[in-house]
């Protein structure tokens, strides 16, 4: 799951820096990710994971690192399968 | 005197009141190093791109379209609007963009020039799609801004400089009031992670009051951080990207709370709104 998340840090949320470079528990906003591009990571890890953030999910913190989506990702195919 | 969804016309008495609170905003807002910049109330479509309120809004936003085509497609529209019905594709989007909220054309005129720093007095009509019904949402409003360009501690430190002068304000006027912290309205899916954003980084505060009973903001101090610094290419001194902040008082919003708290006479209004307003 790491590498695709990766990969859609690469591709959506405009870091400075290649995903792969990065420690999992690293501030992504502090890397270059904006609010907007946080949401696009969001909408895109949706539709990668068929999966739906629920609102509790929805915070800055919660996107703030690797680690941090990691979590909640994972919740959520838990729950889903 | 409403003119259509969301529309507006008024009096003499409201423009005076317009008049009263443009000279209250000035004594409060503007002080001898303020910059002072109108616009008409349309942005060029690069601008309204740059500032990535379609990001952000785009259910708000507002195009200027104007009709392009030849003699055929004149006659075709010609006929559509007589009849009242669907207009053909002819008329299309120009390359202006109604101004959605008055700060935005002050942000380029500080592109590409070195140690931004500056406080800016502006004001414009804005357009924002929502029409509505509710109290004070008004599709075409007037809007009172100051803006901040800066070091991103200058601006924290204006940004947070006006939460007491707006509630000030706003009470000057004999109005109750309180400051609330808020979120902007963002659209779809992404709108709960860019409010909570907003609301945990402490990046927006409202002035409300009430009109006709109902809650509404009348003014609102919002910190851009360096958004429209890396979308404009801002610089503050020391090469950083530019930090920005605004607080606009909405016009309308204000007369209509005074009207809804001391009646439609203006020479029954107390003598501290009278003062605030015309002394």
């Amino acid at each position: 799951m790491r590498d695709e998340l990766r990969q859609v840090l690469d591709e959506y949320a405009l870091l400075t820096v290649s995903a792969a470079s990065l420690d999992p528990h690293d501030n992504l906003y502090e890397k270059g990710m904006t609010s907007h591009a946080s949401v696009n990571v969001m909408l895109a890890l949706e539709e990668r994971f068929d999966i739906e953030f629920p609102d509790y999910m929805l915070t800055r913190a919660a996107f703030a690192t690797i680690a941090d989506i990691e979590r909640s990702v994972a919740e959520l195919l838990g729950v889903n399968s | 005197m409403p003119t259509g969804d969301g529309l507006f016309g008024w009096g003499a008495e409201l423009e005076e009141v317009f008049t009263g609170l443009d000279r209250l905003l000035t004594r409060v807002g503007r002080d001898a190093g303020t910059r002072v910049l109108r616009f008409p109330p349309m942005i060029s479509r690069e601008v309204f791109e740059q500032s990535e309120f379609g990001q952000s809004f785009p259910q708000l936003f507002g195009t200027v379209h104007a009709f392009a085509g030849d003699d055929r497609d004149h006659v075709m529209l010609s006929r559509a609007m007589a009849e009242r019905t669907a207009w053909p594709d002819v008329v299309r989007p120009t390359r202006y963009v109604l101004t959605p909220a008055a700060c935005y054309p002050v942000y380029p005129q500080y592109a590409g020039r070195p140690d931004a720093d500056a406080v800016v007095d502006t004001s414009s009509y804005c357009f924002r799609h929502e029409p509505s019904e509710e109290v004070g949402r008004l599709v075409a409003f007037r809007q009172r801004e100051f803006v901040r360009i800066g070091t991103s501690r200058d601006v924290d430190a204006w940004f947070g400089s006006w939460r007491d002068r707006a509630l000030t304000v706003i009470r000057s006027l004999g109005l109750v009031a309180r400051c609330e912290p808020a979120a902007d309205p963002f659209f779809g899916r992404g709108a709960r992670l860019l409010a909570s954003g907003q609301r945990e980084q402490g990046l927006k505060y409202e002035i409300i009051t009430e009109i006709d009973g109902h809650p509404v903001a009348v003014a609102s101090c919002n910190n851009h951080r360096d958004h429209f610094g890396r979308t404009f290419g801002i610089e503050a001194s020391g090469g950083e990207v530019a930090a920005t902040s605004c607080i606009g008082f909405g016009q309308e919003r204000i007369a209509f709370a005074l009207a809804s708290a001391f009646g439609p006479d203006l020479t029954g209004w107390p003598s501290e709104t009278r003062d605030a307003l015309w002394g």
